[in-house]
């Protein structure tokens, strides 16, 4: 900020004028991330700007973002990463949910502790996306298994899927949906209140008001690495394989940093 | 004999003549089309995915990674019943009809692009392949099917004609409904003739139906009743043949059908057809997930009763009654709370054999007992329990085992309690020894004060007009209950009937008042009706039954 005082005082006055605009236009795009964090306030950035998806055509909403986070990506590239960044944070909340055994479990303690959490958003009513988002699950399981072995797997990496339809989905159903496609241990499906439910999809951008609007998606990452990647859930599941591969290999997660928000985070120059 | 011989044939005959009739009407007015037999082939690879030949169908999602059933993903998922396609997740099925898929100057892309129009080679590239008209490749989460040569000719004779079916079953002026028949007798010359009990509640609906087509019918549509007796035996052939019935009954929806011991043919054949079966009765009905959508049945079986008896036992009644005898004498100082020591008694077939999981998870002794065990291995096994003290027990056999347990028990002087689901009641165990007297206890899903005035009303209405039978009264209510609710659901429904239409309104029913049984209600993941049961006792003094639970309601 210093910086950019500076600059605009030194200007000698002799410099032609479409020299001036130039350097004004540079000014002011210095500036505009200054001033757009000034009229939004902090948080709200972080937890709902999300990291771009690495696959597959996903929505409009998705696209915008994608748009977004290259804009950031631009910002970053003229020295001005600051705090502002397009590291997207989730916190996810400590919920109590209902597993598909019919298991009452709190969130955070119970389900994801620190593992690399895979999460995407099924009804076991719905008869086109989610038989497909099943089967990427299944696939992923058996990708995972045999490329770090079961018990690796099961003690670091935990599938999630989140019913959207709390209220048809009931543990029984959940059940259901996880045997047709002959899930194994390490996917876990979660139901609960309507509200619990909202305020979990919510926290981790995965909301949507009407079930036919369900986009499939799937969210991989880690609450204490903070790092946060969508994907189509759709499609092949070895990119979320390879973000599995890449999560567990990175540098040791800080413990329970889920409780308090990291501050300082790297950039990536 | 031969009078009844008689009358069994001339309404034998009545049937056959509409059946025959209904198949030849199809009005030149009519665009819609019959399906062929080929095309009803092609309908259920459609439908569910799987060969009606047996053979095995795989789809792959567009990925490396093996293949799967194509039963997880059928055709109709997505492009749904009528061809027409749906739109969920962002994704978008395309409109398959043959009409959309042909015409003339092709297919006009979301994205502006266009293709070529499809032609039986082409289509059958999409399917296996892929690959658009054009030879683009189609979107990813179109699986890729592979087929047999003939399933692969069965389907595309089906979708050459798909958005130009007629309803099955439905007419300008007219709607046919089919009722199966419990299990039909092996009579003499091999004809096939109904209990009494078919009869009665044969002739109930027909005059019910009557009833409604005098008054107008259902939006200017007469309903035409198809009886189908169901088969004699559960031998292959004969269930076989029993399907090709089925097939040819051509009928818009069933109801009140007896699926006892063919839930599975006639789930299999609904689901293959999309035929709904509204208030079906069965003593299992099949409910676990992921569900049959198209089959509602109107009370709770077997599985639901036990749970009723189960959280009967947990509650007050046997902590109230004088235990006398039947406690076991067990005066320690910590113990002095009645005990009730219970054995779960399974006859080893596979109709009971499954009702084990019920008990699963609890401190509960279950033992099986042999079919046709003889009078003194029973005798012996009940000796035994007897001396440890056993005082409650969970009968779950064939009604013929039901009454060698109750008189072996009676004559080694053990008189414990017993539970039963009514869907094995017999009325024989109301002549059983007086020291059983309120010591058996049964499930029932429906009973007497459930009748509500209306229901009644309607009921001696038509007994006095169409002089019904007499006997099988219970009977003849419940299936005018689930005549009721269809009556009820093609009302909401209206004029523009589908399938799909009744089974979604039907899941939208809440509480509906059918006047002979409890309020039925059922939703999106819910199949049964009333899903819970009473607990009456056997009063033996007085031959009846005697309520001792309120409605017990089990999820």
């Amino acid at each position: 900020m210093q910086e950019q005082g500076i600059c605009k005082k030194n200007f000698p006055p002799s410099i032609p004028g479409s020299m001036l605009l130039v350097a004004l236009w540079t000014a002011v795009l210095l500036v505009w991330p200054l001033i757009l964090k000034a009229n939004t306030p902090e948080k709200d950035i972080k937890v709902n700007h999300l990291m771009a998806p690495q696959e597959g055509k996903v929505s409009k909403k998705l696209q915008q973002q994608l748009d977004h986070s290259q804009h950031l990506a631009q910002l970053k590239q003229s020295g001005q990463e600051a705090q502002m960044t397009g590291q997207p944070q989730i916190l996810i909340p400590n919920l109590t949910l209902t597993n598909e055994l019919g298991q009452e479990v709190a969130l955070m303690d119970d389900v994801i502790k620190d593992k690399i959490v895979v999460i995407n958003t099924i009804f076991t009513r719905c008869t086109t996306v989610c038989p497909v988002m099943g089967i990427q699950y299944t696939r992923l399981q058996q990708l995972l298994k045999r490329r770090f072995g079961k018990e690796k797997v099961l003690e670091d990496v935990l599938l999630l899927s989140v019913s959207i339809d709390p209220l048809n989905d009931k543990p029984r159903q959940l059940k259901a949906f996880k045997n047709k496609f002959k899930g194994e241990p390490g996917w876990t499906l979660l139901t609960g209140s309507s509200a619990n439910i909202e305020q979990l999809l919510r926290a981790t951008g995965l909301f949507t008001a009407d079930l036919q609007e369900h986009t499939p998606i799937t969210l991989v990452g880690r609450v204490s690495q903070n790092t946060w990647t969508r994907l189509s859930g759709v499609g092949s599941p070895r990119p979320i394989a390879k973000l599995v591969d890449k999560l567990l290999n990175s540098p040791p997660p800080l413990a329970a940093s889920h409780l308090h928000t990291p501050i300082e985070i790297t950039p990536q120059q | 004999m031969a009078k009844l011989t008689a009358f069994v044939l001339i309404m034998l005959a009545n049937m056959l003549c509409t059946d025959a009739s209904a198949l030849i009407v199809t009005t030149a007015k009519e665009k819609s089309v019959e399906m062929t037999p080929q095309q009803r082939r092609g309908q259920t690879i459609y439908m569910t995915g799987k060969s009606p030949s047996g053979h095995n169908i795989q789809a792959r999602l567009n990925d490396k990674a093996g293949s799967l059933p194509a039963s997880l993903m059928p055709c109709v998922n997505c492009h749904k019943d009528d061809g027409k396609g749906s739109t969920e997740g962002g994704i978008t099925a395309p409109d398959i009809r043959w009409s959309t898929l042909t015409r003339p100057y092709g297919i006009n892309h979301k994205n502006g692009n266009t293709s070529p129009a499809y032609d039986k080679g082409t289509i059958k590239k999409a399917i296996s392949l892929g690959l658009g008209s054009g030879g683009q490749a189609l979107k990813q989460i179109m699986p890729r099917f592979q087929l047999s040569h003939q399933d692969m000719e069965d389907l595309i004779a089906f979708l050459t004609g798909l958005g130009n079916y007629r309803v099955s079953g439905l007419r300008e002026n007219n709607i046919r409904i089919g009722i199966i028949l419990g299990k039909s007798l092996a009579g003499e010359n091999s004809s096939i003739s109904l209990s009494a009990r078919s009869q009665a509640v044969k002739k109930l609906l027909h005059s019910y139906f009557h009833e409604i087509n005098l008054q107008g019918g259902i939006y200017q549509r007469e309903i035409e009743t198809v009886f189908i007796p169901g088969p004699e035996n559960y031998s292959p052939q004969t269930l076989a043949k029993f399907k090709q019935t089925l097939i040819n009954s051509q009928v818009f929806a069933f109801v009140a059908s007896a699926l006892g011991g063919i839930e599975k043919l006639v789930a299999d054949f609904s689901l293959a057809s999309g035929i709904p079966v509204i208030g079906a009765f069965s003593p299992r009905p099949a409910t676990e997930f992921p569900l049959n959508p198209n089959i509602f049945y109107l009370l709770s079986g077997q599985t639901r009763q036990l749970s009723a008896l189960q959280n009967f036992t947990r509650g007050q009644y046997f902590n109230q009654v004088p235990l006398t005898e039947n406690i076991p004498k067990i005066s320690t100082a910590d113990n002095e709370e009645p005990v009730l020591k219970t054995v779960v008694l399974i006859e080893d077939s596979p109709e009971y054999i499954s009702l084990q999981q019920q008990f699963t998870g609890q401190d509960t002794h279950i033992m099986l007992l042999p079919t046709n065990s003889s009078q003194k291995i029973l005798k012996h096994n009940l000796s035994k329990l007897k001396q440890q003290h056993y005082n409650q027990v969970y009968l779950l056999t064939s009604s013929f085992n039901q009454q060698a347990f109750i008189r072996q028990a009676h004559a080694i002087n053990w008189w414990p309690y017993v539970m039963l689901s009514g869907s094995q009641f017999g009325n024989a165990l109301l002549s059983s020894p007086l020291k059983f007297n309120e010591k058996i206890f049964i499930a029932l899903p429906n009973l007497p004060f459930d009748y509500k005035k209306n229901g009644i009303a309607l009921f001696k209405q038509l007994h006095q007009k169409y002089h019904l039978q007499a006997d099988y009264q219970n009977n003849q209510l419940l299936a005018l209950a689930a005549a009721i609710l269809l009556r009820q659901a093609l009302m909401t429904t209206g004029r523009e009937l589908t399938p799909t239409k009744l089974i979604t309104n039907m899941e939208t029913l809440y509480k509906f008042e059918t006047a002979l049984t409890r309020p039925i209600s059922y939703g999106p993941n819910r199949r049964v009706g009333t899903s819970g049961a009473y607990v009456v006792t056997l009063d033996l003094v007085n031959k009846t039954i005697i309520p001792v639970s309120n409605w017990l309601e089990i999820d």
